[in-house]
């Protein structure tokens, strides 16, 4: 498979321009593979979030350079780097940033509004689709306050596919969910990676989780420590 | 080899009679079948040999857990044998143990009871085990080698660590690696360790190298 994301060398300092700057990524080197389901582990403060931020366009590198699907992230402006991101990111987070006051299905179309594209008939059943995936059939109409904390995550789960994006970044997807939730959300996620070929990058504390993707690298103090496949 | 021996062999683990499958083991020592053929041609294939029917696949583990349990009773039943057949005395201590966390134990049983019948002395610590308490076993009992035996490849995430921390504590110990966790050699290479013994095979040019 070919590479869908190649991270050369990045850096990442807070507060550059301060007394005490803080370096907290170290020269990384990655690779992602199309349709590759991958972990990220790593302790409290190792970086790993912030490298999430970073391949995501959420944040920006103090050094180094990286290409999604054969683009050059540096040379985009932030109009044109939230443009790709809708374009080809799907993002999961541990608390599911439901809209409270918006339904299920509505929740799931909010990328799509945001785009500021016309919502068409064809969007709106895939997002009816995408909750049937995600097994919430009959919920669509229900606001995201009446749902459950495992319903909630997998209604951010079909709100992260609506784009059909090319690679979901996860970070801690089941950190806030119970053991049994945890199982399901990792199946679903497993189905949708085989499904769409979606590229699925977890950042997760859960082993459980972690020993189940096919990749798994360690970040210790901002440096990649282990990156193993099985 | 898949012989009919072998196969029928298959059928009692099949069918989980775990008294069949161990007299069936035991007539075959008897018999002056070597241990090492034992192990080789027989409990370690069929330990990978296993039918899974799709219908079945909520109960696949289950029957693999069976599997393992009348495994490890025929292991424990052939110890005499490895005591009768085992080689000339090395004069070196090898602990085997699998780092926390890892709780296929079989192939760390074999490769102890290997260990022994090669002539090592040989101590089999357990399964997940503590790393701190590696590390005390290594004072206590001061080894020549430290063997470990990893399945699941998440594993290697502690085996690293745990190498890395033996290796710092005692830098004149060996490290020996073993298990299906490091059947890539990009796996190795981000582990600290001396040797790395894929199989039987590896173990008796191991033996033969200690002893010159």
């Amino acid at each position: 498979m070919a590479d869908i994301l190649t991270l050369k060398n990045i850096t990442k300092t807070y507060g550059e321009n301060t007394k005490n700057p803080t370096q907290v990524l170290f020269g990384i080197d990655l690779n992602f593979e199309e349709s590759s389901f991958n972990s990220i582990i790593g302790q409290s403060g190792s970086g790993k979030s912030t490298l999430l931020n970073i391949i995501g366009s959420l944040d920006r590198p103090s050094g180094g350079e990286i290409f999604l699907s054969g683009k050059d992230l540096s040379v985009f402006t932030n109009k044109e780097l939230a443009d790709i991101r809708n374009q080809y990111l799907g993002f999961i987070f541990q608390f599911h940033y439901l809209l409270p006051e918006f339904s299920a299905l509505e929740n799931v179309l909010m990328p799509y509004k945001i785009s500021k594209k016309e919502l068409t008939k064809e969007i709106e059943d895939r997002a009816y689709e995408l909750l049937e995936l995600v097994d919430l059939k009959g919920f669509e109409n229900k606001l995201a306050t009446n749902l459950s904390g495992g319903q909630q995550q997998r209604v951010a789960i079909a709100r992260s596919l609506i784009n059909n994006p090319k690679i979901v970044l996860a970070d801690e997807p089941t950190g806030n969910l119970d053991s049994d939730t945890t199982e399901k959300v990792y199946n679903l996620l497993r189905e949708i990676n085989k499904k769409f070929k979606t590229t699925f990058i977890i950042i997760t504390h859960d082993r459980h989780i972690a020993e189940k993707t096919d990749r798994v690298i360690e970040i210790t103090d901002g440096r990649i420590s282990l990156d193993i496949k099985k | 080899m898949k012989n009919n021996k072998y196969n029928e062999f298959l059928d009692l683990l099949e069918k989980e009679d775990k008294g069949k499958s161990l007299l069936f083991i035991l007539d075959l020592l008897n018999s002056g079948v070597d241990v090492v053929t034992v192990y080789e041609d027989y409990l370690i294939p069929s330990l990978f040999d296993f039918k899974c029917l799709a219908v079945e696949q909520e109960i696949c583990i289950w029957k693999e857990h069976t599997r393992t349990s009348i495994i490890r009773t025929v292991l424990e039943a052939s110890y005499p044998y490895i005591i009768e057949q085992r080689k000339k005395e090395i004069h070196k201590k090898v602990i085997v143990l699998c780092p926390q966390e890892e709780y296929h134990e079989i192939g760390a049983i074999i490769a102890s009871n290997y260990f022994y019948l090669l002539g090592f002395e040989s101590l089999y610590i357990g399964a997940n085990t503590p790393s701190d308490d590696i590390v005390s076993a290594i004072k206590i009992l001061e080894p020549d080698y430290v063997a470990l035996s990893v399945s699941n490849y998440y594993n290697l995430v502690v085996t690293r660590k745990l190498t890395k921390k033996i290796r710092e504590n005692y830098p004149n110990l060996s490290i020996i690696l073993g298990g299906q966790a490091f059947s890539k050699a990009e796996s190795l290479e981000q582990v600290t360790y001396n040797f790395y013994l894929k199989d039987y095979k590896d173990m008796v040019s191991f033996a033969n190298e200690v002893r010159k």
